[in-house]
Order: structure tokens, then C-alpha cells, then sequence
């Protein structure tokens, strides 16, 4: 009856995602033996932590029953703060400026939730407008220019990694914050609650909850997240660049890792730790391509799938639910 | 003058039929019909009536194909009707007119009769066209309808006519009419009636649903009454009376379980206290409610039970009335306030409003009281267990593990996991609302809820029970608050109720 801690993290879904990794590793080994380096395991490794931090927001956002298009447009907007305020204060600890940096992400989420649960905005067409608003400012501010960066002890938190092996310290971080969201997602009041507002916000009301709430908080933590993953890549890249997080689109990976690793479209269901797992394989798969120097349009290509076919497997399990449903003797409205 | 031709070539033709041969249908967990057979006759205007849950809608749903039915099957002149949607029901010559409208509301009223028929002129809608041929339907009905605005832009009453219209135009020989009365003021009911008469004597066949008595004896010339989904007699409009039709909808044995309740008789100060409460539903709706004290809300399909205690519930917003807590007034924004004041609601869609589904049973017990179960920052997982596993012994629930989904669960379980919810150890319920609780659930589970509704006003809970059965209601609640059209229209004690007098409140006419 009782379920083990791991397999209560990782449920089936995460099972079946790490042999679809181990499978696309096998096949890049086969076809390119000496692409297994240090070099590009690291750069995958870093590459996850910049992935992950988005996918924990837009994951966590995507159980409680909302979507946010505009969770690169914060990540840039939050970059272009931090970029502002070391121009500004010269000799300022970056510390610091990240942390205002973040600030400002929590806020854009909020913008998000307000337009969303406070004026009841369709979330998906309202945070589009948000998106394109914010990308609008970012390149006005620099006049579409990349400005560079030049922080030493910035760029060591991405580029630093433990003892010789090819683990940046910032990937221990990243899965710290994973295994943190899991907890909170399945041992506290605030996960159930954004699991029970995600899967029935109707029901939750009528038993006390307050899902706007809920939903709200979701929203900052993702523009909260957005900021962190921005500030991860500005210091890999080592610049701010106004377009280069929008064109990326992490938001639409995250969404393709959640559900591929189980979580709904429709809210209610799915663990972080099988969403972690959909990540490791798209930033694998795609570096992997990347490596075997395919086509840029390949990836493109095989990212579109991916999305597809995750939609489909959603689609299937919630006709799958429905069926329960008929046969859990549950008559559906009006059928008298 | 040309629809006397009309009528004069259709009196020349032999009489149309439309037969409803061994019709059943099962939903789970209840039989909506079972083995229906009645033939109805063009010319002629037949009337379906029966209680909520008769089978009506049902049937009509069948007929416009919009769900098939398992055995049976429908024919029009002898000839067996392939219903498999409900494009091919109306391509088959069959209107259904809804309760619910049917209508796009953004769009035009011309558009919206002729929609899935715009006249087409060379590829293109000609707009002319339609609104000459719109117009003209108008007219004929003489209503005062612009074909060129937007349906949202008219009255309710307004909007109906549009429905008919719509089945007007398609000239389909059968037509059904569900309710149709029900949103309409008397200028155009008496247009509708005007409307029917001429149909009928150009020799269409048609159906008509409705819980207007006075309107049954009014347009009708037959009559089929309906009863858990079983027919039960036809019979001619003129050689009829009420009593007579009410005692066939209603005669059914009762049997021993309600007389094997164990009841409270003991009824302590009045807990809950509703003055004129209105909403944008219910209107001046006032009752007392005591400790230990059963009272139903009884009424038909859309008569405000459920809003009615969804305002008390803090769901929906009041206009303006009282509401006292064991002599406090109270004023509740949200559900959560009326919670933590002792209230709690059994939702009457337990699929929509009551659980999440596919979360398992332990988190759907624990819902309203995850903040007892905290335990310094995390949730206190054997607490919540133990909470679960309270309620599974107390009703009884079958599962085989606590956290099984509840979407996996029978309807009556179902129904038990949400009791369970508002009446574990963590929560003080004084008044103990349920909306529906026996909906889809088999007869067995259905006694054993009558005794826990029993047992709950023994520990001194005040129970709300609306239901839409009214052997039940009757049988169950000490006192029947009987609703119809948002307000209150009588009150009667169990001794006294029948299922006669409570109908006769129910449809005021």
C-alpha cells in the first residue's frame, strides 16, 4: 500500500524518459564515439541548469492549471535590471543585483497574475500581449544592442565545477531547488492545495480554498524562476542580450519536458521530479543533434514533434479519465 | 391562403406516425428507460409528462440523436429513422426545441435561423435574401424582431421565438418542444400556442414536454406519462383530469424503507435562520432551521433549491435578506467563511463541484481541514490517513487502499468519501447541507444515506435535503420547504406531506 519515497518522486513516467535518455545517448555513442568529452558534459550539465530553472516555474504553474507565454519576456526583462544596475553602481556586489534582478521577475509574474486571476484575462492571449510588451521594452532599452557583462565573479557561478569532474557547482544548486519544489509539492499544504486548485478549482472553492491565490503565487514563482534561469544564461553568455532569451523560448521546452514527464495540460496532476526527467531528455536530444552537426531545422523539427506527441499522450489519458468516469457510475450533467 | 393549401394537400395524405418501439437506455448506476412504447400521430399535439427523472429528456435526446439508445428503436411512417447525430436527425425531418437555447449568441437572428442554410447566391451568402426570408417568418409569427441584431441583443422571451423560428423553417414533420414555455411572458405564449394549432392542423406530429398543467389541458390532445424511465399510460387529453395525472406520475409502492429509519425526535434552539434572502435567482426566501431538525427543499428542475443554499453557503453573492447562525446574523463573502462558521455543503454535481477526481481518497477527505493536518511546516500524513480511514470505516466505503482515486470509485462511494469530508473529527458541523446526495447512486446505498441523514441530526446537526425525488424528500425530511420559480411557495410537515399536495406547490398552477 505504502509507496516508496523515490518511486513517490519518480512515478512510471520518469521510468520510461530515462531509457528514452539512455537510448539517445547510445545511439550519439554509436554514431560519434569521441563526442563523449568533458567538455560536452559539462556544457549539457550547464545547459540543464539554465533548462531547469524554468522547468520547475512552468511545471509547477502548469499542476496549479496555468500557463504563462511570457516567462521568457520576464527572464529578459529581469537580465536587463541586473545589466542596468551594475552600469549604474559601479562596484555594487552582483549579489545584490541579483537579487533586485529577481525582484523585478516577481513582479512580472505578478503582472501576470493580476491580469489573470484578478481581472480574469484569458491567461493564454493575455500573457502573449504581456510577452510581446515586455520584449518591446528589453530591446528599447539598449536599442536592440547586446551589451556585455563583464563581472568575474558573475561568470564563475556557471562556469565553476566541482574538483576536476565536469559538474558545475550550479547544477547541485539546481537539483537542490528540484528536490526543494517536490517536497513542497507533495509534503505541504501549498502543494496539495496547488494540486487540488489545478485538477478542480470548483470543488477546491467549495471546500475552502481560495484558487485565485494559489494560482497568483504560482504565477510570481514562475516569473521568480524565470529571472533566476535569465541570470544563469546572461552569466554563461556573459552579456545581455534583449532577443536571445525570446527566440529561445524556454517556456515552450518546459512545457514539452512537464508533459512529457506526466504533468497535464489541464491542470491537477504530474510530479517535478518526472518533469525534471522530460528536460535531461530534450536538452540531451538537442544537444546531441547539435553534436552529430544535423541541421538547425532538425532540431527545430524534432522539438515540434516532441510537443505533438506530449499533447497526444495528455489528450489519450485524459479520454482515459472520462472513461473512468462513466464507468465510476458518475452521470454527467443533463443526461436525465 | 397558402397554408390552407398546405393544410388542405396534408389532409388528402394519409396520416403521419411517429413510433417509439421498445425504447431503453442505461446510464450507469440508473436506468433512464426501460422498454418504452407509444406511437404518436401527425395532427395531433402529444404531450410527455412525468416527474424530474422520468425519462423525458432522455427521451427527446434520443430522438434528436444527440445519444443513442441501447435497445429500440424509432420510426416515422412505419420506416425505422437511423438517429446517429443530431444533423442527421434534423436531415431526417426532426426539430427539437431545447430548454437550453441553442443559439450563437454574437450572431444575427437572420443568420441564426437560417444557419446551416444560408441562401446562396453564385458562391456567396446573399444577405438579401436571408433577410427577406427571415422577415417574412417574422412576420408571420408577428413578433416585433429585427432579423438584423445579434441574438444576445434580445430579451429572453425573444430569444425562445428565435429557437422555434429555427425549427420553423426547417418544416421538419416532427416536432418536440421541451419546456418551451418556461422563459416566455404570456404575449408570446399565446403566439407559440397560436403556432401550434397551425402546425398541427398541416398535420405535423408533435411532441411537447412541460410541467404546466394548465398549458397540458390547454394545447394538448394527448397525453404520455412517464415514471422512472417506464411508460405508464396514455391517455386523451379531454377524457382526463390533474388528480388523475398526478396520481400516475407519482404511484409507486414505497415500501418498508423509510418506515425502518431510525429518526431524531428530539430538536434542539434553531441554528440556522434565512430571512428574505434574494439573489439573482431565489426571491424572499425565509426559514428556520433547528438542531436535529431534517428539513427538505423540494421543487422542480430549476426552481432555486440549489441556489438557495449556495447564497447560504457563501458561493453566490446575496442581494439583500438576513441570514442568522445560531442567532448571530452572519454575512459570508466565500465558502471558506461559512466553513470555519460550522457550515458545510455537499455540492449537488459532485463529479464538477464536489471532488477531485483523480486525486486519491485521503486528499479528498482531508480538503477543507488541511490546516489542522500540518504538523510544523509539512502535512501530517498519518493524521490524514487516520482522518481517511475514519470515514471509511464510519460509511463504510469499499476501496481497497486509502489513496485510491476517487474517479475509480461507484457513485455511492463517491457520495460517502464527500460525507466523510464534513463530518471527520476535525470539523464541528453544525449545519450539514446536501445538494443531491442520492443523484446516480443504486437503491441500496441510497437507504443507507436516508439513516446517515438521520443519524447526523441525532448528534444535533441541522441537515438541508434538496432533492429531486420526492418520495424521498418526503420521507426523509422533517419538514418540506417546497420551491418553485425562486421562492418559497409552502411548507409541509412529513405527517402531512403526500406526494399530491408537495407536486401540486411544486407546479403552482
Amino acid at each position: 500500500m505504502k509507496q516508496s519515497i523515490i518511486r513517490k518522486i519518480i512515478n512510471g513516467k520518469a521510468t520510461l524518459l530515462i531509457i528514452l535518455i539512455l537510448i539517445v545517448l547510445l545511439i550519439t555513442y554509436i554514431r560519434m564515439p569521441n563526442s563523449f568529452t568533458k567538455g560536452n558534459a559539462q556544457q549539457i550539465l550547464s545547459n540543464l541548469c539554465f533548462y531547469g530553472m524554468f522547468g520547475v516555474g512552468v511545471a509547477m504553474l502548469l499542476m496549479g492549471g496555468g500557463f504563462d507565454f511570457a516567462t521568457s519576456a520576464h527572464a529578459t526583462i529581469s537580465t536587463l535590471v541586473f545589466y542596468k544596475i551594475l552600469q549604474w553602481i559601479p562596484g555594487i556586489p552582483w549579489g545584490i543585483a541579483a537579487i533586485i534582478s529577481i525582484i523585478a521577475g516577481a513582479l512580472c509574474g505578478g503582472v501576470n497574475a493580476f491580469l489573470s486571476q484578478g481581472i480574469k484575462l484569458m491567461p493564454f492571449i493575455a500573457t502573449i500581449g504581456m510577452s510581446s510588451v515586455w520584449s518591446g521594452l528589453a530591446q528599447w532599452a539598449t536599442r536592440g544592442q547586446f551589451k556585455s557583462i563583464n563581472n568575474p565573479g558573475f561568470s564563475a557561478i556557471t562556469a565553476k565545477c566541482i574538483g576536476k569532474t565536469p559538474i558545475p557547482w550550479l547544477f547541485l544548486f539546481v537539483i537542490a531547488v528540484v528536490v526543494a519544489y517536490s517536497v513542497v509539492l507533495k509534503w505541504t499544504r501549498f502543494g496539495r492545495s496547488v494540486l487540488v486548485c489545478g485538477g478542480n478549482p470548483a470543488a477546491a472553492r467549495l471546500a475552502g480554498l481560495n484558487p485565485d491565490k494559489i494560482k497568483s503565487i504560482l504565477y510570481i514563482n514562475n516569473g521568480i524562476l524565470a529571472a533566476v534561469g535569465g541570470l544563469i544564461w546572461s552569466s554563461q553568455q556573459k552579456m545581455y542580450n534583449p532577443t536571445g532569451l525570446t527566440s529561445l523560448m524556454p517556456e515552450m521546452t518546459s512545457l514539452t519536458a512537464a508533459m512529457l514527464g506526466g504533468v497535464s495540460f489541464m491542470g491537477g496532476s504530474g510530479t517535478l521530479g518526472s518533469a525534471f526527467m522530460g528536460i535531461v531528455l530534450i536538452t540531451t536530444l538537442s544537444y546531441a543533434l547539435q553534436t552529430m552537426q544535423l541541421p538547425l531545422w532538425f532540431t527545430t523539427l524534432v522539438n515540434g514533434l516532441l510537443l505533438v506527441i506530449a499533447l497526444t499522450i495528455d489528450s489519450f489519458a485524459s479520454k482515459k479519465i472520462r472513461k473512468n468516469m462513466a464507468t465510476a457510475g458518475i452521470v454527467m450533467p443533463g443526461m436525465r | 391562403m397558402e397554408l390552407e393549401q398546405k393544410a388542405a394537400q396534408t389532409v388528402e395524405k394519409k396520416v403521419r406516425t411517429l413510433e417509439f418501439k421498445n425504447i431503453s437506455k442505461a446510464f450507469p448506476g440508473v436506468q433512464a428507460l426501460d422498454d418504452v412504447s407509444f406511437t404518436a400521430v401527425g395532427g395531433k399535439v402529444l404531450a410527455l409528462l412525468g416527474e424530474n427523472g422520468a425519462g423525458k429528456s432522455t427521451l427527446l435526446k434520443i430522438l434528436s440523436g444527440d445519444i443513442p439508445c441501447d435497445e429500440g428503436q424509432i420510426l416515422l411512417d412505419g420506416e425505422p429513422l437511423a438517429l446517429t447525430s443530431p444533423n442527421k436527425a434534423i436531415n431526417l425531418g426532426i426539430s427539437v426545441i431545447y430548454q437550453e437555447r441553442q443559439l450563437i449568441p454574437s450572431m444575427s437572428v437572420m443568420e441564426n435561423i437560417f444557419l446551416g442554410a444560408l441562401p446562396v447566391r453564385s458562391g456567396f451568402v446573399s444577405y438579401k435574401e436571408l433577410k427577406a426570408q427571415t422577415q417574412a417568418i417574422i412576420d408571420e409569427f408577428g413578433l416585433p424582431i429585427d432579423p438584423t441584431v445579434p441574438v444576445a441583443a434580445l430579451s429572453i422571451a425573444h430569444q425562445q421565438m428565435v429557437e422555434i423560428m429555427k425549427a420553423y423553417r426547417r418544416n421538419s414533420p416532427v416536432i418536440a418542444f421541451d419546456e418551451p414555455t418556461a422563459p416566455l411572458t404570456d404575449k408570446e405564449i399565446d403566439i407559440l400556442f397560436g403556432l401550434i394549432k397551425r402546425l398541427k392542423e398541416e398535420g405535423k406530429i408533435i411532441i411537447y414536454v412541460s410541467h404546466r398543467m394548465k398549458e397540458i389541458f390547454q394545447i394538448t390532445d394527448e397525453i404520455v406519462v412517464l415514471k422512472d424511465g417506464k411508460f405508464v399510460t396514455k391517455l386523451n387529453t379531454s377524457e382526463t383530469n390533474e388528480q388523475e395525472l398526478i396520481k400516475a406520475m407519482v404511484g409507486r409502492d414505497i415500501g418498508d424503507t423509510y418506515a425502518n429509519l431510525s429518526r431524531n425526535d428530539k430538536y434542539g434552539d434553531v441554528v440556522l435562520e434565512v430571512n428574505n434572502l434574494t439573489t439573482y435567482a431565489v426571491h424572499d426566501v425565509s426559514f428556520k432551521l433547528r438542531k436535529g431538525e431534517v428539513i427538505g427543499l423540494a421543487g422542480l428542475v430549476g426552481a432555486g433549491r440549489t441556489e438557495v443554499v449556495r447564497a447560504i453557503f457563501g458561493a453566490d453573492p446575496i442581494i439583500s435578506g438576513e441570514i442568522k447562525l445560531e442567532g448571530k446574523p452572519v454575512k459570508f463573502k466565500t465558502p471558506r467563511d461559512a466553513i470555519n462558521a460550522g457550515i458545510a455543503l455537499c455540492p449537488e454535481d459532485r463529479k464538477e463541484q464536489g471532488l477531485i477526481l483523480w486525486a486519491p481518497i485521503t486528499h479528498n477527505v482531508s480538503l477543507p481541514v488541511l490546516k489542522k493536518l500540518k504538523k510544523f511546516l509539512f502535512l501530517d500524513a498519518k493524521a490524514e490517513d487516520d482522518l481517511t480511514l475514519g470515514a471509511i470505516q464510519q460509511y463504510s466505503i469499499k476501496t481497497p487502499t486509502l489513496d485510491k482515486k476517487v474517479l475509480e470509485l461507484s457513485g455511492g462511494n463517491q457520495q460517502k468519501v464527500i460525507l466523510g469530508r464534513w463530518t471527520s473529527k476535525l470539523v464541528t458541523t453544525k449545519v450539514l447541507i446536501l445538494d443531491e446526495p442520492t443523484k446516480g447512486i443504486d437503491v441500496g446505498t441510497k437507504a443507507e444515506i436516508y439513516q446517515m441523514v438521520c443519524d447526523f441530526a441525532k448528534q444535533g446537526i441541522g441537515v438541508i435535503f434538496i432533492s429531486s425525488e420526492l418520495t424521498e424528500v418526503i420521507n426523509v425530511a422533517d419538514t418540506i420547504y417546497v420551491m418553485h420559480n425562486g421562492r418559497i411557495t409552502g411548507s409541509v410537515k412529513r405527517e402531512e406531506a403526500t406526494e399530491e399536495n408537495v407536486l401540486a406547490l411544486a407546479m403552482l398552477e
